[in-house]
C-alpha cells in the first residue's frame, strides 16, 4: 500500500485533522447524520487524513489479541448467523438489474469514479438488498443484547420468579446491603444474591434513592479477589424509578467472577463508566469476615 | 481468487464472516471501550460489524490494511454514536487515566499490516508526552481543546503534536522518512 506525503499546509491540515475528529463533517456528507460509507475507498486528502487516524488507532490497540467477553462474542456470532442466513435468502432471490438504491442507502453524488470504485458501485446494488435483510436480523440480535440495561429490563413477575429459583440453587450467597457514603444509599436496606456456579445474581433494595437517567445512573462493580482490586468487574447500569419500593436488579456480570469479595454500587453519568473514580458510593455487601 | 478476509467477505464465503471476528473483534472491542459507555459498548460493537460485512466490498488492499479499513468504520460509528448521545445528555467524552508512554509490541502490530506497525513507529519515533497526546487524540477521540485543557498543554501545542505524528507516518509509508527524530525537531 502506497501512501504519499499530503501536500497540505499545516493549517489546511490541521482543519482536515478536526474535521476527521468527528467535528461533524464526515456525518454531514450524508446529511443524516450517519457516517458516509461511500467514502471508505475515496482517495482525497479528506479521506486520506481519516484514514491515516484510523491506522494510529488500530496502532494503539495494544490489546488487540485479547478475547472479547463471552457474552459480547456470543451476540456477535448470533449478529453473523444472521448475515449469513440473509445472505443465503438473497442470493435465492431473483436478480434486478436496476435495483432502486434504500433510502438509507446510496445517498447523494458519488465523488468517486476510478473503474474500480464504479465496480463497488454496482456491488453495492447487490449489497444494498442483502442489506436490509441482514439489517432486519440483525436487529433482533441487536436489540436482545440491550436485555441488560435498565431501559428493556425483564418484568418485575419475572424476575422475582427467577429470584426464587435462584435462591434454590446450592451455592448462593447472600449478602445485606450496607449504606456507603453517598447520600443516594442513606437509607438502603436489602441483599444481594448470587450463584458462583451459574454466574447470576439479583440486587434486592429498599430505600435506594431514586434518579434521573438523563443524569446519572447507578452501576455495579463486582470485586473479585482473584482480580487487581482496580479493575473490578462491571455488572451493569440500572436505574431506581420513583417510587419503586422494592426494587429487584438482575446482575449482569461482563466477565466471570471467580472469588466473589464484594458488590459496590456507584452514581456515575449515563451510560455507566469504564472505571469509576468512586467518589459516589451508595451501596456495599462485602463478604462476611 | 479473492484472499484477504474482508474479500473473501465480499465474495460470499460464509467462513469468512467468522474469520473476520475471530480476527478483528478483539481490535473492534479495543476502540469501542475508549469511545463508548459500558451500557452502550456492545451495540456499536454489532453495528460496527454489520457495517463492515456490508461494505467489505470496498475494502482495496492496495490503500489500507484490513485493520485501518475496519478501524475507519469503526471510529464514525463511534463518532456518530458519540455526537448522537452528547446531544440527548449532554456530555462529552470524558479523559481517562492515559499512561505516558505504554509498550507496544511491533510483531502484534505488524500481524495488523504494514501500515499499522509504521504507525507504530511513528508513534515510537516522538516524545511521551507528544505520544500521549496522539493517543488521547485519535484513541480516545478527545477534542483538541480537550486535551488542553485537561493537559495544561497550549492548543497549538497540541494540534502541532497530532499533526507531526500523522505526517511522521506518511513519511514512514512512502519510503521518505530519513530518520529524522520528530521530538527533536518538536523541541526546536
Amino acid at each position: 500500500m502506497n501512501r504519499r506525503p499530503l501536500q497540505l499546509d499545516d493549517q489546511a491540515l490541521d482543519a482536515l485533522i478536526s474535521k476527521a475528529m468527528g467535528d461533524g463533517a464526515v456525518a454531514a456528507r450524508n446529511g443524516d447524520g450517519r457516517p458516509g460509507l461511500l467514502e471508505l475507498d475515496d482517495l482525497s486528502p479528506e479521506c486520506e487524513v481519516e484514514r491515516d487516524l484510523a491506522t494510529f488507532a488500530a496502532a494503539c490497540c495494544s490489546d488487540w489479541r485479547e478475547p472479547v467477553p463471552a457474552a459480547l462474542r456470543s451476540k456477535l456470532d448470533a449478529a453473523a448467523a444472521g448475515w449469513v442466513a440473509a445472505s443465503r435468502a438473497a442470493s435465492a432471490l431473483p436478480q434486478k438489474t436496476a435495483a432502486p438504491a434504500r433510502s438509507d442507502d446510496l445517498r447523494g453524488p458519488i465523488p468517486i469514479t476510478s473503474g474500480r470504485q464504479q465496480a463497488a458501485q454496482r456491488r453495492s446494488g447487490q449489497w444494498s438488498r442483502l442489506w436490509a435483510i441482514a439489517a432486519t436480523l440483525a436487529l433482533a440480535v441487536v436489540v436482545g443484547s440491550r436485555a441488560w440495561s435498565s431501559g428493556s429490563a425483564p418484568t418485575q413477575a419475572t424476575t422475582d420468579a427467577k429470584l426464587a429459583a435462584l435462591r434454590a440453587v446450592g451455592d448462593v450467597v447472600e449478602w445485606a446491603w450496607s449504606a456507603g457514603p453517598d447520600a443516594t444509599g442513606q437509607a438502603v436496606t436489602g441483599s444481594v444474591v448470587w450463584s458462583a456456579s451459574r454466574q447470576e445474581g439479583y440486587m434486592c433494595f429498599k430505600g435506594l434513592a431514586s434518579n434521573d437517567p438523563r443524569a446519572e445512573q447507578y452501576q455495579l462493580w463486582i470485586f473479585d479477589a482473584r482480580r487487581d482490586e482496580r479493575y473490578p468487574v462491571h455488572g451493569g447500569v440500572f436505574d431506581a424509578p420513583r417510587g419503586s419500593g422494592e426494587l429487584v436488579v438482575p446482575i449482569d456480570p461482563r466477565l466471570r467472577v471467580e472469588d466473589l469479595a464484594a458488590f459496590v454500587v456507584t452514581v456515575e453519568r449515563p451510560g455507566g463508566v469504564w472505571v469509576s473514580d468512586r467518589s459516589r458510593i451508595s451501596a456495599i455487601a462485602k463478604k462476611p469476615a | 481468487m479473492p484472499d484477504s478476509i474482508l474479500q473473501r467477505v465480499a465474495a460470499g464465503d460464509s467462513a469468512a464472516i467468522k474469520d473476520c471476528l475471530d480476527r478483528y473483534s478483539g481490535l473492534v472491542w479495543s476502540l469501542t471501550r475508549r469511545f463508548a459507555t459500558p451500557s452502550e459498548a456492545e451495540d456499536a460493537v454489532q453495528e460496527i460489524f454489520l457495517d463492515v460485512w456490508k461494505s467489505a466490498a470496498r475494502f482495496d488492499p492496495t490503500v489500507a490494511s484490513e485493520a485501518t479499513f475496519i478501524a475507519m468504520i469503526a471510529r464514525r460509528r463511534l463518532i456518530d454514536r458519540r455526537r448522537r448521545s452528547s446531544r440527548q445528555v449532554g456530555t462529552g467524552p470524558e479523559l481517562h487515566d492515559v499512561p505516558e508512554r505504554e509498550v507496544r509490541d511491533l510483531a502484534a502490530a505488524s500481524e495488523l499490516g504494514e501500515d499499522v506497525a509504521a504507525a507504530v513507529q511513528a508513534l515510537e519515533s516522538l516524545r511521551p508526552d507528544q505520544q500521549r497526546v496522539l493517543r488521547l487524540s485519535i484513541y480516545q477521540g478527545l477534542s483538541h481543546e480537550k486535551i488542553a485543557e485537561s493537559t495544561g498543554i497550549p492548543l497549538g501545542t497540541v494540534k502541532t503534536h497530532v499533526r507531526r505524528g500523522l505526517i511522521r507516518l506518511r513519511e514512514i509509508l512512502s519510503g521518505q522518512a530519513e530518520g529524522a527524530d520528530v521530538s527533536q525537531e518538536e523541541a526546536s
